[in-house]
């Protein structure tokens, strides 16, 4: 584990090593890459600019949003699915085929309907997201053992109050899963929509740095949604961590 | 049967490194033992003592850090030699294979043609009374089932020494007296070398013609108890006053270090 | 007769689509969004065209390129990974990173490295279906019981009969998983990359509608591209399901 550690900071470091000389030594042109510490350089910049930041923020907010209604609904609809034994046998061919959809192509439709604006971005990234906490919900609910819903019975529980406090609690480390993951779908999602039709966000200022021949601007914009992504990712595994041997 | 020497144990112990630190786990120490051609030997001994290690280097798949092993006379050191079974304690079976197919898997490849194999794997399963079950796949088996799979896919190797590792650990009590029973009439029949780990005394006393008894770990052997059963044995001997003799001597040796391991 | 239940309640599933779909459209209106009919008319003459022809083909060679690609490149690193610990262990984190960042941002980065046309949109599907495969493929080798690793010892299998009779079958189920996919992520690669920079193909016939408010043909290419990739990931599914029981 150790020298896979000293393997690993050694990849980095020649990779980023290699990229900043065959940039300054110029066997690339300064419009295809550019070398980290110019990539940084930018990244410092576009955060002292007001407007990136506004960008950014009305992408994370957007995001935000989308995984709190992707939650709800997944939710929601896992539980209904599990309660319900012959919906669930006639959905599951369409769940498990549901990641392999293209489902931004529908953004555009989207759009004609909802309007411009964040409303069709929402909707694509909740389209996007919900299906990862309705099948973790789905899985988490399949693994509870039988004797806490005989501990429910015992204890007179009503069914809401079964399903929020013993089943949704039960599986919590599994729906906190399905989150995590609903985040990362949640990115693509609004990213991708940005990026394809939208005029704000972080997204289309990436698009529009492409489009301008801005190529440091844009490996900056990249950067700093990439540092965005990995600490929010290293985040939700901790509070993760923290569920799962809460739970256990 | 030959009275020849079929497994020679000369001085055999066994450290194991402990992964990501200093230290290390002595799980064997000094393991002398010889079992003759055609035994039934039993191990008992408290958990954690070595019993898997002492069969894994047996069969060839660890090389022991001290000592000597020989099977008929030549070294095992870390190969598996022909002319051994192993039956583990997991459940071993191949589940993407049927039944059938999982008890010939080590059959194929080996130059026999298909009428031979056909004959021996046939044997096997009726054998172990899987005919029926031949085209199961082993998810669709008991556990009981599923462990006799197993059994039988190395008893269509015809080896000259079976290897069991708690074979029966996973199965309800009735199961494995019947098991016990098969066990005894393979070995009857095939005149092989039997070596059993078993946790439990009564199987022990019931099946084997000798029993080690292993110390707490490090292991090695503290007592050996012949049982003197004859080689037709059948379940009157649970009635016989002998049997109580035997097990009762197994569980004095055995409470002691059973108390030790567990660091009472 | 369950078997049969399960077919009609799958059906039931799909005339309630279909129903939302009419109903969405008699709301918001056939003009902004074309009814199933509407939409199977458009499909109808949209096949008749040579110029949808060409596309079609123009995608489904970029996506049979990128599916192999990713698919033989994921096995490879995959086993590496798997097999190896400190491989595995070294470069695996790296993969992971790839499969967690939105890999649209990456868009342009090929784009500047391939230049326009099809090596783009071929890397693009690639940068999607290659991670998973090699990250499934890798836990896969992992979780071969230990127990079977032995049992192959005793049994005394060659290195390539180990391989061949061992490894890959018990790892089968979950090459098959990888394959399903591989094959629904290149094709979201090879689409996406075509709406953003192609001059060919169904994701650039999609973008050229959305820029004219074409919608019925927006529509018929949604159609085709869902059949598409829920079918053939339905018969994936079918598959390996029936290679488990
Ligand atoms: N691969 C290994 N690496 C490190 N230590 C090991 C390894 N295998 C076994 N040990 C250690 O060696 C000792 C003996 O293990 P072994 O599995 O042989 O015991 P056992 O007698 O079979 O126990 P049980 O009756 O519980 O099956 C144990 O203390 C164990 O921790
Ligand atoms: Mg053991």
């Amino acid at each position: 584990m150790i020298r896979a550690r000293w393997i690993q900071l050694g990849t980095a470091v020649v990779a980023v090593g290699a990229l900043e000389l065959i940039c300054r030594l110029g066997w690339v042109r300064p419009t295809t890459l550019v070398p980290l510490s110019a990539m940084v350089q930018a990244a410092i910049a576009a955060a002292q600019d007001p407007d990136t930041l506004a960008d950014f923020g009305l992408t994370l907010s957007t995001v935000a949003i989308v995984v709190a209604i992707a939650a709800v609904l997944g939710v929601v609809g896992g539980v209904a699915l599990h309660a319900v034994p012959r919906w669930r046998r006639a959905a599951e061919p369409f769940i498990a085929t549901y990641y392999a959809l293209p489902l931004f192509a529908l953004y555009p439709l989207l759009v004609v309907v909802l309007g411009v604006g964040t409303t069709p971005i929402i909707a694509t990234g909740v389209l996007y997201a919900m299906m990862s906490v309705a099948m973790a919900t789905l899985a988490g609910l399949d693994r509870i053992p039988a004797v806490y819903r005989k501990a429910a019975r015992v204890n007179r529980l009503g069914r809401v109050a079964t399903v929020t406090r013993i089943l949704v609690p039960a599986c919590a480390p599994d729906i906190a899963g399905g989150i995590a993951l609903s985040v990362s779908y949640a990115f693509v999602a609004v990213i991708a929509s940005e990026f394809l039709l939208a005029s704000h966000g972080i997204g289309h200022a990436i698009a529009d740095a492409y489009e301008t021949f801005q190529t440091q601007r844009m490996y900056g914009l990249m950067l700093g949604l990439g540092v965005c992504v990995v600490a929010i990712n290293l985040g939700m595994a901790r509070v993760r961590a923290h569920l799962t041997t809460g739970a256990a | 049967m030959a009275a020849s020497a079929s497994v020679v144990l000369d001085g055999v112990g066994h450290v194991f490194p402990v992964a990501g630190g200093r230290g290390a786990v002595r799980a064997l120490e000094q393991v002398s033992l010889t079992i003759a051609g055609g035994e039934f030997f039993a191990i008992i001994g408290p958990s954690g003592c070595g019993k898997s290690t002492l069969l894994d280097i047996l069969a060839g798949l660890l090389a022991p850090g001290e000592g000597r092993v020989t099977f008929d006379g030549a070294e095992i050191r870390g190969t598996v030699p022909d002319g051994i079974g192993v039956v583990f304690q997991d459940d071993a079976s191949f589940p993407w294979l049927s039944v059938w197919d999982n008890v010939a898997f080590g059959l194929r490849g080996r130059g026999l043609d298909k009428s031979e194999i056909a004959g021996r794997v046939g044997a096997a399963l009726d054998f172990m009374g899987l005919k029926e079950f031949a085209r199961h796949r082993p998810a669709q088996l008991s556990g009981g089932m599923r462990q006799r799979v197993c059994i039988a896919r190395t008893l269509v190797l015809r080896p000259r020494l079976f290897l069991l590792d708690e074979p029966f650990a996973a199965l309800d009590q009735q199961t494995r007296l019947l098991m016990g029973y098969e066990l005894l009439r393979l070995w009857r029949e095939t005149g092989a070398t039997v070596v059993l780990v078993t946790h439990s005394l009564d199987e022990a006393a019931m099946l084997a013609d000798r029993i080690g008894v292993m110390s707490s770990r490090p292991g090695r052997f503290i007592e050996t108890v012949a049982t003197e059963w004859p080689r037709e044995r059948s379940s009157q001997i649970l009635t016989d006053p002998r049997f109580g003799d035997v097990t009762s001597r197994l569980w004095e040796k055995l409470r002691a270090e059973s108390l030790r391991a567990m660091g009472r | 007769m369950k078997r049969a239940q399960t077919w009609l309640d799958g059906a039931a599933v799909i005339v309630a689509i279909l129903l939302a779909w009419q109903f969405l459209s008699l709301i918001v209106g056939a003009h902004v969004l074309p009814p199933p009919r509407a939409t199977a008319g458009r499909l109808v003459t949209l096949v008749g065209e040579p110029r949808f022809l060409a596309d079609l083909a123009s995608t489904a060679e970029a996506y049979v390129i990128a599916l192999a690609i990713g698919m033989a490149g994921g096995l490879v690193l995959g086993v590496a990974f798997g097999g190896w610990r400190l491989i595995g262990d070294s470069f695996e984190p790296f993969m992971h990173l790839l499969v967690a960042t939105p890999k649209v941002t990456l868009y342009p980065v090929i784009l500047l490295l391939f230049g326009l046309g099809d090596s783009a949109k071929i890397a693009f599907g690639v940068l999607h279906a290659l991670p998973p495969v090699a990250i499934m493929t890798a836990n896969a080798i992992r979780t071969v019981r230990p127990v079977h690793r032995k049992t192959a010892l005793t049994l005394r299998l060659s290195p390539t009969a180990y391989a061949t009779r061992l490894l890959v079958p018990a790892v089968l189920p979950d090459i098959l998983g990888a394959f399903r996919v591989c094959f629904a992520q290149a094709l979201l690669g090879v689409l996406v990359g075509e709406m953003f920079a192609s001059t060919r193909g169904l994701g650039h016939l999609l973008m050229a509608s959305i820029g004219v408010d074409d919608n019925p043909t927006i529509l018929a290419i949604v159609a085709i591209v869902f059949v598409f990739a829920g079918g053939g990931s339905a018969a994936l599914l079918a598959a390996a399901s029936r290679r488990k029981s």
